[in-house]
This record gives C-alpha cells, sequence and structure tokens, in this order.
C-alpha cells in the first residue's frame, strides 16, 4: 500500500522528498554524533584546523577510563594515564557512572511517586463525578506552566532548613512534582476514552469501585500508564536546575549535575574525555527511547485522542 | 452522545463515593501545592525581605529590593533579552516543526527511521544537549566554525560565537530549536494524521491548488494543536535556562541575559536571594500573565479531555 | 425472575428533572419495553432499576424488597448495552465468565455455563477472540451471551440493536423473543424504535421528558393512545394530526370537524359535552384508516393526489387539505395518479381535547 502511494506520486517529487528527508536525519542526529566522535577521537586531534574526523580509527579509552574509575579504586593506580591528557585529577569524569547510577535511581522514584499518587487521582479525575473535580485537575495543569526556577530559591530555602538539602530524597520529591501534571495528563485521557458503559457493565457484573478500577481499568489502560511512566522517568532524568541545585557532594549527584561541572571544564581538560562522559549520561534515556519507542509515540499521539 | 444528555457532569453521590474521589486526589494536591503554590507564596515573601548568602537575619524590606532590581543595568536588558529569546523560539520551532511535518507527512519507506530519530533530541538532557553545542562552538576548535570557515567559505577566520555580542543571542537559539523542534513536528505530525483525506479530496475537487487547501484545510484543522505547540514552546522559552547558563554566562556583558538566567545570577552570583527572588516572582507573574492571555485569546480550549473556558 | 415495581421515581442531575415521578409495576417474567424519543428519560430510568444511578425521590422494588439502597453489583441484574461494552482486554470467553468468577464460581461449573450459552447463541467459534477482532453482531452476541450466562434475576437492555444493520436486526429481534420464551425471565428492554416496542413487548411504556406516556400492552397503545404524543410516536407512517375545532351541526343531528381547510363530518355515534364545543382539538387520523375513493363528488373530503409512493406490499399517498399534507396507507396497485381528484373519508379517528389527550374515538 505504501509503494502505490509512492508510484502515485511523480520520480521527481520523490526524489525531492527524499533528500529533504536525509537534510531532516542529518539535522537530527549531527549533534549527538558529533559528540560521539569527539569522545572517540585521541586528544591530541583536538587543536587542528579544520577539525578532524577519526584519522587514528575510534579510541575507546575515554569511555574506558570512566567505566575502569568506576569499577575499581585500583585502576588509577595501574597507571592508567590517557595519553597525551593533561595531567591532573578529573573527578568529574571519574564520578560519570556514580552520578548516572543516581540519575537512574531518583528517576525510578520519582516514577514511583507519580504512579502511587497520580494514578488514582487520574482515575477519579477521569471517572468519578466529584465536586470541582475539574477545578482541582485544572489547578495540576496549571502548576507546569510556572517557570521551574522562578521556585528554586525557595525550595533551596526550605529544604536547607529542613536538613534535606543534600539528599536525593529532596530531588525525588521536586522531579515528582514536575513529572505529575504531564502523568496524570496522560492517564486522564486515556481513562476518559475508556467507554462508561465498559464500567458500568463491570459495576453490573459484581465488582465494587474499587474492583472496577483494578480488574477493568488497569489493565485497559496498561499502554497508557506505561507511556506515562516512561514520561515521568524521562523528566526527572533530564531535569538539570534542581539537581544540580538541591545536591553538594558528589555521592547525591545526579547525571545532570557532573555533566554540567563537565561542560565548565572544557578549556582546562581533556575534550574527548568530557564528551565521553556526556555520552556517558546520555545512553540511559537514549535506550529507553530505543526500546520504547513506540508507547512513547502513541503516549503522545493519544493526546489527541477524544 | 446520549451520556452527555442524560448524565451532565455535575453529578452529585454523596457518601462513599465523594469520599473515594477526595481521598484519592489529595495526595497529588498537596504534592502539587508544595511545590507550585507554596513555593511562590514563599517567594513572595522572600522577596520582600534583605536575604543573603549566609546571612542570619533577614529583615524585610519590602519594595527596597524591586527597586534596585529595577534600577539595575542588567534588567532592562533581560527583559528584552527574554523576549527575544522567547519570540525567537516560537517563531523558529514553529516554523522549522511545519516544514518538517509537512515533508515528513509524505509516506515512504524510511519513514519509521525518521520518526525514531526525532525523539532522540528530545531523549537528551537538555545540559548534555548544551555540553555537545558548547564544544560545536568552540572559537578556537570547535566544528561550527570549521565548516563555516574551511567548509563554505563564508568567513574568512574562525569568530568567537559565544563572545561577540552580536552572535551570542542567535547562538543559544540554536540549540533549544534543535532540541525542541522534533517534539513540534511529532505533535503536528499525529495532528495532520487525525485530518481526514476526503476533506483534501473534495478540495481539489473544488479547484483548490495546493497552498490553498494549505491554508483553508491544513492549518484550520491544525488550530488546537498549534496552540498547544505555541503555548508549550513559548513556556520553554522564557524558562530555558541550560544553554545560557553552560554557553554564555549571561554575557558577553549582560547580552545574553534572560530573566531565568538573572534569577541564577542574583542569587548565586552575587548572593542575594532576596533581589532573586524578586525576579522569580516577576518571572511568575509574566509567565502567567502569558498563558491568561493565551486562554482568552481562544474562547474555548480543549485540554486534552477538559473543556477550560 | 422477580416482579419489579417502580413508585414515585425521580431523577434530577441539577436542575434537569430527567425522570419525572415514574409508577410502573411490572410482572414476573414479562418482556416490557421503555419506548421514547431521545432524552425522555428512558436510558435513565433504566440505569436507576440497575443501581448506575440512585433515584432522587422515589423507591424501586424487587419482588416487593426495596432495592433503592443496594450497589449495582448486588441487585443480580444483567445489563446489555448499546456499544457491546465488552471488556477488551479479555477473550470473549473471560467476557462471557467474568461475572461467575466475581461469585467465586468453581472453575468446571463456569466451563459448562459458558459452552452452553454460547451452543444457545451460536458463538462457540468466538470463544477465543478479542472484541477487536469481532464484528459488530458477533460482539452483541457475546455481550447478550456474558448476561445469559449469569441468570440474573432480571435482564436489561439499553437500546442494544441501534448499532446492528436492518437485516441482523430482524434476526437478533426474534431470537430475543426466543430466548425471553425459553429462559422465562423478566426482561426491560428500551428503545427509541416503535417497531421494536411493538413486536417484542408483552406491555411497553411510552415516555416523554421523564414521564410515562401509557403503560399499556401494544394493541392498546396503539388502538387508544391515551394522548396526541402517544398517537403521533407509535405507528408508521405517523398519524396525521389536524388541529381545529369541533362544531354542531345545525342542520343534521351530528357534529363537524373544522380543521384548516376542510370540514369533516363525524360519525353519528359521537357526542360531546358542551364545553368541549368550539375550543380547540385535534382530530388524529392514521394513513391506513383513510379511504380514497376517485371521484368529484360525494360524501367526504375533495382534493386531489399529491404524491404517490408504491412500496410493493402497500402504497402510500399523499394529499393536501389546503396547505396540510396528509399520508394515507392504501392497497398496492391502487389506479391513482398525481392530480386525479380524490374524495376523501376516515374509517377511523381519534379526537384529542386541548390539553392533548384522548377525548373520542371511533
Amino acid at each position: 500500500m505504501v509503494l502505490d502511494s509512492i508510484k502515485k506520486r511523480s520520480t521527481l517529487k520523490n526524489i525531492v522528498i527524499a533528500i529533504l528527508s536525509i537534510v531532516i536525519l542529518v539535522f537530527l542526529l549531527s549533534p549527538l554524533a558529533w559528540m560521539v566522535i569527539t569522545s572517540l577521537e585521541e586528544e591530541a586531534l583536538m587543536f587542528k584546523r579544520p577539525p578532524v574526523v577519526l584519522p587514528n580509527g575510534p579510541f575507546f579509552a575515554n569511555y574506558q577510563f570512566i567505566w575502569v574509575r568506576f569499577v575499581s579504586e585500583e585502576a588509577l593506580e595501574w597507571g592508567y594515564v590517557l595519553p597525551g591528557s593533561l595531567p591532573g585529577v578529573l573527578a568529574e569524569a571519574r564520578g560519570m557512572v556514580q552520578s548516572v547510577l543516581n540519575s537512574l535511581v531518583v528517576a525510578s522514584c520519582t516514577t514511583l511517586v507519580c504512579l502511587a499518587l497520580g494514578l488514582l487521582a487520574a482515575y477519579t479525575f477521569a471517572k468519578v463525578p466529584i465536586v470541582g473535580g475539574t477545578k482541582f485537575l485544572f489547578y495540576i495543569f496549571v502548576s507546569r506552566l510556572l517557570p521551574p526556577i522562578a521556585i528554586l530559591i525557595p525550595v533551596y530555602t526550605v529544604f536547607k532548613t529542613i536538613g534535606l538539602l543534600d539528599t536525593l530524597a529532596s530531588i525525588i520529591l521536586i522531579h515528582a512534582s514536575f513529572a505529575m501534571p504531564f502523568f496524570v495528563w496522560i492517564l486522564f485521557v486515556h481513562f476518559k476514552s475508556v467507554p462508561q458503559s465498559v464500567e458500568d457493565s463491570a459495576r453490573v457484573d459484581g465488582c465494587s469501585r474499587f474492583q472496577v478500577l483494578t480488574k477493568i481499568m488497569l489493565p485497559i489502560a496498561k499502554p497508557g500508564i506505561i507511556a506515562a511512566s516512561i514520561f515521568a522517568f524521562m523528566i526527572s532524568y533530564n531535569e538539570f536546575i534542581f539537581a544540580t541545585t538541591l545536591s553538594q557532594s558528589a555521592a547525591s549527584r545526579t547525571a545532570s549535575a557532573t555533566v554540567s561541572a563537565l561542560a565548565f571544564s572544557i578549556g582546562r581538560y581533556s575534550v574527548p574525555l568530557i564528551m565521553a562522559g556526556g555520552i556517558f549520561a546520555i545512553l540511559p534515556p537514549i535506550i529507553i527511547v530505543l526500546i520504547f519507542r513506540k508507547t512513547i509515540l502513541e503516549g503522545l499521539v493519544s493526546i489527541f485522542r477524544r | 452522545m446520549r451520556e452527555l444528555e442524560e448524565r451532565p457532569k455535575k453529578g452529585r453521590w454523596f457518601g462513599k463515593d465523594t469520599r473515594f474521589g477526595y481521598l484519592s486526589i489529595v495526595p497529588a494536591l498537596i504534592l502539587m501545592s508544595f511545590f507550585s503554590a507554596g513555593p511562590l507564596v514563599y517567594a513572595l515573601a522572600l522577596s520582600f525581605q534583605k536575604y543573603t548568602l549566609g546571612a542570619v537575619e533577614r529583615p524585610f524590606v519590602f519594595l527596597e529590593n524591586y527597586q534596585k532590581l529595577v534600577e539595575s543595568k542588567f534588567f532592562a536588558p533581560s527583559l528584552v533579552n527574554t523576549l527575544i529569546f522567547t519570540v525567537g523560539a516560537v517563531v523558529f520551532v514553529f516554523l522549522i516543526a511545519l516544514i518538517f511535518t509537512l515533508i515528513l507527512n509524505e509516506k515512504f519507506r524510511a519513514n519509521t527511521w525518521v520518526r525514531l530519530a526525532l525523539l532522540i533530541p528530545w531523549a537528551i538532557p537538555e545540559i548534555a544537549n548544551a555540553l555537545g553545542w558548547r564544544w560545536i562552538f568552540d572559537s578556537n576548535w570547535g566544528v561550527w566554525n570549521g565548516i563555516v570557515v574551511y567548509g563554505f567559505g563564508i568567513f574568512n577566520s574562525y569568530q568567537s560565537w559565544l563572545g561577540n555580542p552580536n552572535y551570542a543571542m542567535g547562538t543559544i537559539l540554536v540549540p533549544h530549536i534543535w532540541k525542541e523542534v522534533p517534539l513540534a513536528t511529532i505533535l503536528l505530525l499525529a495532528g495532520i494524521s487525525t485530518i481526514p483525506k476526503s476533506l483534501y479530496e473534495a478540495a481539489k475537487l473544488d479547484g483548490a491548488n495546493v497552498l490553498a487547501r494549505f491554508r483553508r484545510i491544513t492549518l484550520p484543522m491544525l488550530r488546537p494543536i498549534i496552540q498547544l505547540v505555541l503555548v508549550y514552546e513559548t513556556i520553554q522559552g522564557i524558562t530555558s535556562f541550560a544553554y545560557v547558563f553552560v554557553l554564555t554566562g549571561g554575557g558577553p556583558g549582560y547580552t545574553t541575559t534572560t530573566l531565568s538566567w538573572l534569577v541564577w545570577m542574583t542569587s548565586f552570583s552575587f548572593g542575594d536571594f532576596g533581589q532573586g527572588s524578586c525576579v522569580a516572582v516577576i518571572m511568575s507573574i509574566i509567565a502567567l500573565l502569558l498563558t491568561l492571555l493565551y486562554f482568552r485569546l481562544l474562547p474555548t480550549k480543549e485540554f486534552g479531555a477538559v473543556t477550560v473556558r | 425472575m422477580v416482579s419489579i415495581t417502580l413508585e414515585n421515581l425521580t431523577k434530577k442531575f441539577g436542575k434537569v428533572v430527567a425522570v419525572d415521578n415514574v409508577n410502573i409495576e411490572i410482572e414476573d417474567k414479562e418482556f416490557v419495553t421503555l419506548l421514547g424519543p431521545s432524552g425522555c428519560g428512558k436510558t435513565t430510568t433504566l440505569r436507576m432499576i440497575a443501581g448506575l444511578e440512585t433515584p432522587t425521590e422515589g423507591k424501586i422494588y424487587f419482588d416487593g424488597k426495596s432495592v433503592t439502597d443496594i450497589p449495582p453489583h448486588q441487585r443480580n441484574v444483567a445489563m446489555v448495552f448499546q456499544d457491546y461494552a465488552l471488556y477488551p482486554h479479555m477473550t470473549a470467553y473471560d467476557n462471557m465468565a467474568f461475572n461467575l468468577k466475581m461469585k467465586k464460581m468453581p472453575k468446571e461449573e463456569i466451563q459448562e455455563l459458558v459452552k452452553k450459552t454460547a451452543e444457545l447463541l451460536k458463538i462457540q467459534h468466538l470463544l477465543d477472540r478479542f472484541p477487536a477482532e469481532m464484528s459488530g453482531g458477533e460482539k452483541q452476541r457475546v455481550a447478550l451471551g456474558r448476561a445469559l450466562v449469569r441468570q440474573p434475576t432480571v435482564f436489561l437492555f439499553d437500546e442494544p440493536l441501534s448499532s446492528i444493520d436492518a437485516k441482523l436486526r430482524e434476526e437478533m429481534r426474534s431470537e430475543l423473543i426466543k430466548i425471553h420464551e425459553k429462559i422465562q425471565t423478566t426482561f426491560i428492554y428500551v428503545t427509541h424504535d416503535q417497531v421494536e416496542a411493538m413486536t417484542l413487548s408483552k406491555r411497553f411504556a411510552v415516555m416523554n421528558q421523564g414521564k410515562v406516556m401509557q403503560f399499556d400492552t401494544p394493541m392498546n397503545i396503539y388502538n387508544e393512545p391515551m394522548n396526541t404524543f402517544v398517537a403521533s410516536f407509535v405507528g408508521s407512517p405517523s398519524i396525521n394530526l389536524f388541529t381545529g375545532v369541533i362544531v354542531r351541526d345545525s342542520t343534521k343531528d351530528r357534529f363537524l370537524f373544522e380543521g384548516e381547510g376542510f370540514v369533516y363530518s363525524l360519525p353519528k355515534s359521537l357526542k360531546f359535552p358542551e364545553k368541549v364545543i368550539k375550543t380547540k382539538s385535534t382530530l388524529g387520523v392514521r394513513p391506513e384508516e383513510i379511504s380514497v375513493v376517485k371521484s368529484e363528488k360525494g360524501e367526504g373530503i375533495s382534493t386531489k393526489i399529491y404524491t404517490v409512493e408504491p412500496r410493493g406490499d402497500e402504497t402510500i399517498l399523499s394529499v393536501k387539505f389546503k396547505d396540510v399534507l396528509v399520508k394515507a396507507k392504501v392497497e398496492p396497485g391502487i389506479d391513482l395518479q398525481i392530480g386525479d381528484s380524490v374524495i376523501v373519508t376516515f374509517k377511523k379517528g381519534y379526537i384529542f381535547d386541548e390539553d392533548s389527550k384522548l377525548l373520542a374515538r371511533w
């Protein structure tokens, strides 16, 4: 069927579209590709005009350095030094793996919090008629419109006073509040799309309100729940402002914070190593997107299902 | 349709249902208030205090902070820069996304790969994106310079893209636009796919050419999605922070100081949390006003499945 | 197998009164229909019987016991919906077995019952399929099976055949009648299709704006409609209604109906009290009770044929009394053309008073 619509168009139009699509692909992938290429270069080659592209083949030492350092402290004592790198301890790059792990933990916990609080709320908004329900739903949506940076200082101050400042818990809570509106929105749309009659049928068939939720609504909304969870995870993982500000020590730093530190080190340390660190941080979300691309795309599209 | 007639939304059912309902939404509401309305009010309070980092006392000085802020040499530029950045972001993101949508709407074999590629910029953390572009725009060794000097010969020598007041603002727009366009494209593509083909066929029979079909069918039918995209990109534009933070630090001078950067600068560079809170309050008011404006301009706007008036 | 009583049943949504003081007694094992246009309250009434809505006022009794405060999952009613409402994530088998599983019936018993019901409805081949893989008719049968397998006290049907094509609808209708006879359980059926109401039910209620206009057997409703609404809702093509006044014919000892553009002599047997004379009345005549004779002169109304619609087994003619269009149903093969002069008489008719209530008929 696709072939038919291709045949219908003139060959010229086909070629034009193909070229334009390639242009778009280049647009979409080149910055990331350049980061990857840079991370695979030898450091000495950074200082060339024009820039070179892998003249001596991919050079994985940077990644090894980051990974090995995480795996064992002794690796440093093996005399593992990057060929040609500037001397000095690059704490940020070494700590990248730990930071990524922290980010994964934070993002997972954020997702769990959203599931715990948002799932039931979304169902109620969609199906249970309560007074003022629309207003509360609206309130949750509108909260997203606030610039996050505007509440940075108050949140920072409060957490400092409570003493939660350098913990992952504080980051998890604030991430959950960022993710909650999207989470509730996606699930709200999904629950609303289930016809009332299916729910009625279940109630007549012997389900209490709660059983309707567990036996009928949840299974039906499963794809939506997965999509919403992925979104919550991504929102948390990619968040930068609060993750950086609310963590002080290396132990509680998330990937975003470490990448930020890396970004400021460009003049001082090996660029390929820095890029490798960046790629490390990018890997988890990219892997998630590759695995769940269909669910994510459907989740985004489902916003328009009415 | 029958449902709406015989079961208007305001169905009251006291007793178990109402209790269940409120109980299930209260935790989420508490979380949201704690991190949206609550802090905003607190920020307002802080903006009236003299609050420097590490200070023990926080006396109330009321509008003094605001006065100092408005009179400072970075306030006016920050407003202008935020405006320029946001407008530039919204316009370019929308236009480019629209073009992409029209191109990608045509079905062809590699479609699935392109759609996958669209998700990648969305997946990348903002800060990692900033990192990548920081190196691309490096004034000494960056590949962007390499391309424009050696590749296309537009310039004779390497430029300082981030240090030159004329280029800085445009330069920080690039990573932002790059990251936002794919998501906007996905949304627009989803919207376009809901337009029935029969409308186009009818229009062709009525004698409409490509441009007319675009103007009179595609655009009007896409209106709700376009509204959504515009609102979303406006928020993204106003709140954009990472690129200023990493790439320019507000400079050179104050040419790329946006409101969000101003919050950071006053709070952590100058150590004046009180003033930072002032900027935060002003920023929030602007953001909320803008969205109110959007909602007023559109009589009924469907927010997912909730109608907002 | 219960008798159901609705007592002063009222349902308000805010200011809107959806169901207004409905009082009906349904006998055990009876097939009853609620008939009416959209928004008349029939579905809301059904939902209240199911327990999906709570009445604002009034009570519902099953076999004399009040069930008004009992939630739906404890009332043991089965319901078939217009959009089938099958659980999309379960196979047909699981859909049908669901309620039995909720009642914690042992697996072997469930299997037995589902198999038997599937055989009854001829859907054994569908048991392993998901709703998305079935056609509308198949889904409706599974929905029916889901209701049947439970052996509930009462079956509720909410316009179940509206989304099915015409031919299949007829088949399903006769099947429903056969099933009802077989299982001898109370059926309550909601529809806006008067043909369904007439053919399926022993008695049916005509509802409008939340009120029950008339609750009686099909023949009684057809022959003795209590008001103009009932008269015009039941019967196809619908009854011809003429507004006018009743006057005494001074010369002869009878009454005349003065409509718009015509005067008709009413049969001698009809007598009217003084207060009705000269007040607004409505004359109703069903198309099949109109006699059309090709002639220039005679007793009756003189007019010309306006349209002719041969339908095979009958022919629908229309004529005009001044500006009013009148439809008549006559034998097929009648020799009349557009423009022919005819004399029109009424074999049977109804007179409704100024409140649209039935006053007299012949």
